[in-house]
């Protein structure tokens, strides 16, 4: 027997953790910084995140149906974790030079905490989704109301990085400035995932678009589209004179 | 260098660390087998996690008990899979674990607690001996000797507790070459039966004594608002 075998996690201790993920986020942090054997806590939230994304994947394709349930059960789980891997580094990088060193292995544990409780409570809204869907809830409102879960799952797991860190100025400091991160990051590969929710008119469900702009060009579009401003109806003015105003959906097809 | 390329070098870089997982891992095939699954795609966070796990594992102290924990587990791992599998199962591992882990905190309470200024027993005895020179009352005198008397009561429990568990490890160690003997030889798991029971008595008597009051009596339930027993009227 090896030190590997002496130190395989037992199924219970991975469900223990999943109940700490759930109601002592303190508890998890602690665990996290102590970075003794993190293999369950590893364990235990790569399922939670897994299971999580998955099922509010699937739950915001039920606008659209069909293939898209699967592809974005399968994507949104890929999103967070790429984004993860990413992200990682740089908030080691972020709290050691604001002067919160914490070894690479915790970081690694803290922050998969907190994707799997913020996975857990998008478990929870997933009725939430389901239900307004199955009200006729249109794209662009369930656009927003998927965003403001991400918000709500955010603000869960937020709680458990600033346990880690340290609740007060300079933990506050160093969770904004990786917040800045997580946005730039998650935001770019959750667009190179799309589409996730799928839109009813389209008549194939494509696994990824083809590949154009950026988030951040995204978010300017968004910006401009917002005081009124349609940048592919100035183009299509411009190359064919004038015409019938276009659609809500067509509009905004970038998102 | 486009994303295909950084792709083809992630996929290198996993696969270098899902071998380098798989070689580390070579107890447990099926095991060793999901941890090299897992480092392939998610080696820059499952990596790091596994190395410090096993550095954690390496720099906790070997005290006798992680010893007999140890013995437990390779003892059962022995069995696993085999026909001498109900003589160790998983769950009675875990219990015993749990039971072995129980009396050890049990006994390292006991020793902080000895090794505080107030159970010094040389202290106490000192003290009795001046309050009999010095002439005090029978009563100042006797809540001195029943001090000394409980420090003596602890530290024979702290001994016994000790025996107990020295014995218990070496029973456990001795489980643990029997049931490997029991699996190489196909031997009958007669002996190894007789340690199993052994052993589960000797955790009983660990049980019972972590639950009988140090005291030898029962203590009344205190009331923490008033500090009284509760009221019987």
């Amino acid at each position: 027997m090896t030190e590997f075998d002496r130190i395989e996690p037992a199924a219970s201790e991975i469900f223990a953790v999943l109940d700490e993920l759930l109601r002592s986020p303190k508890s998890v942090a602690e665990r996290a910084r102590a970075a003794g054997d993190l293999r369950p806590l590893f364990l235990a939230a790569l399922g939670a995140l897994l299971v999580g994304a998955g099922i509010f994947g699937a739950t915001l394709a039920t606008s659209r149906g069909g293939a898209q349930l699967l592809y974005s059960g399968v994507k949104l789980p890929l999103a967070l974790l790429a984004s993860l891997l990413l992200v990682v580094p740089a908030f080691h990088a972020i709290s050691a030079g604001l002067g919160r060193p914490l070894g690479f292995s915790g970081m690694i544990g803290l922050m998969l905490a907190a994707a799997g409780r913020g996975a857990l409570v998008l478990i929870a809204l997933s009725p939430v989704i389901w239900l307004c869907f199955d009200r006729g809830l249109g794209y662009h409102p369930g656009v927003l109301l998927a965003s403001l879960c991400y918000a709500l799952a955010g603000l869960a797991a937020l709680e458990v990085v600033l346990r880690g860190i340290g609740f007060d100025l300079r933990g506050l400091v160093i969770v904004s400035v990786f917040g800045l991160v997580v946005f730039a990051t998650g935001g770019q590969t959750a667009w190179m995932m799309r589409p996730f929710l799928g839109r009813p008119s389209a008549q194939h469900v494509p696994f990824l678009r083809h590949r154009e702009s950026s988030f951040v060009d995204a978010l300017a579009q968004s910006a401009r589209s917002s005081v009124g401003i349609y940048s592919t109806e100035r183009a299509l003015e411009r190359a064919s004179g004038p015409r019938a105003p276009l659609n809500e959906e067509d509009r905004d097809e970038s998102r | 260098m486009n994303l295909g390329d950084l792709a083809v070098l992630y996929g290198l870089a996993g696969s270098l660390s899902g071998a380098l997982v798989f070689r580390a891992t070579s107890g447990s095939r099926l095991g060793a087998l999901g941890s090299a699954a897992l480092a392939v795609p998610l080696w820059p966070l499952w990596l790091p996690v596994i190395l410090s796990s096993r550095a954690a594992e390496i720099a906790a102290p070997r005290t006798p008990t992680t010893e007999a924990e140890a013995a437990l587990l390779e003892g059962h791992e022995a069995v696993r899979n085999t026909p001498l599998e109900p003589l160790l199962p998983r769950a009675a591992v875990d219990r015993l674990l749990r039971e072995l882990r129980r009396a050890t905190e049990r006994y390292a309470e006991l020793s902080h607690l000895l090794a505080k200024k107030g159970f010094d027993r040389g202290a106490a005895e000192e003290r009795v001996q001046r309050l009999e020179q010095r002439g005090a009352s029978a009563r100042t005198l006797a809540s001195a000797r029943l001090h000394l008397e409980n420090v003596d009561r602890l530290r024979s429990l702290r001994a016994r507790d000790k025996r107990a568990l020295d014995e218990l490890s070496e029973l456990i160690a001795a489980l643990r070459t029997q049931l490997v003997f029991a699996r190489y030889s196909g031997s009958s798991p007669g002996e190894a039966s007789d340690i199993v029971t052994e052993v589960w008595a000797r955790v009983e008597m660990l049980g019972t004594s972590s639950d009988a009051s140090p005291f030898g009596f029962e203590l009344p339930n205190i009331d923490p608002t008033t500090c009284h027993p509760p009221s019987t009227s």
